[in-house]
């Protein structure tokens, strides 16, 4: 069983800073078939039933965990019932600066084994998108073009700055 | 860089250059307002690569956004410091405010 430490994360958005949608994702695998998962936290409301291939949410501040259930077996209706041998999740990408173009987090998980002790995940892709859809592109071309506008504004200001005219003391 | 970028780089010029416009005296307008358009070329897509570098906390990045501002301001327009510094940090609250009401 995969035990990993839980960050925890404040569920208050600080000035400044805006909500981000974190999603996760379970890469279907030799591993997925035959079993049944359910993201449950260890604390608080929301036992979801999980669909491989498609993204479902979760909480690193109520501690969601990943179950697996041997097909016909019963799901607890509450996270009281849940033994506590669900996999810990990755951490949560809460919030951003207001400013921060990310809108959107979709990270793939891989399952690596399951038996009835546990569950054994890993993270195989983290995708990050803008608040339009599209990917958050942070390569070196997106690096080389906002340097080239800074330089442009450098090189603008420096211009001016030779080029400067004196104000009168009565505006200063 | 993605469209939504260069759409937030342009809002962030035009309120900045709209407001140290405001500010400035009015012989020095023109100049104050060609200084927030290239100062503000020069501290967004820098400030931005670091925030998403997470190369330092984003209370860091907007102060030193304003401290390099203002000394752009003092330096071109030749305006007080005072002067500079306030028109620095209003025009950043300002764009910093409209971020947010848009989300």
């Amino acid at each position: 069983m995969l035990t990993l430490a839980l960050a925890s994360a404040p569920d208050l958005l600080f000035p400044g800073h805006k909500r981000v949608l974190h999603q996760l994702l379970l890469q279907s695998g030799p591993a997925t078939s035959g079993w049944t998962f359910v993201a449950a936290p260890t604390a608080g409301f929301g036992v979801e039933v999980v669909t491989v291939g498609e993204p479902f949410a979760f909480s690193s501040k109520y501690g969601t965990r990943l179950h697996a259930f041997r097909p016909g077996a019963t799901i607890p209706a509450s996270w009281n019932d849940f033994v506590n041998t669900g996999a810990a999740l990755p951490a949560e990408i809460h919030s951003v600066p207001v400013m921060h173009p990310l809108a959107r987090v979709l990270t793939t998980l891989r399952v690596l084994a399951v038996d009835d002790r546990g569950i054994a995940v890993e993270v195989v892709d983290e995708q990050r998108f803008d608040a339009s859809g599209a990917p958050l592109y942070t390569g070196i071309g997106a690096a080389a073009l906002q340097l080239g506008i800074a330089a442009i504004g450098l090189a603008g200001l420096v211009l001016i700055t030779r080029r400067r005219a004196p104000v009168a003391p009565r505006h200063r | 860089m993605s469209a939504l970028y260069l759409q937030l780089l342009a809002l962030t010029v035009a309120s900045e250059v709209l407001v140290a416009t405001l500010l400035a005296p009015a012989a020095s307008r023109a100049r104050t307002a060609a200084t927030a358009l290239l100062a503000n070329l020069t501290t967004h897509p820098v400030g931005a690569l670091l925030l998403i570098g997470s190369v330092a906390p984003f209370a860091l990045l907007e102060f030193l956004v304003i401290v390099a501002e203002a000394i752009a301001y003092r330096r071109v327009t030749g305006l007080t410091l005072q002067r500079s510094t306030l028109i620095a940090i209003v025009a950043n609250c300002a764009s910093l405010a409209l971020a947010a009401v848009i989300g």
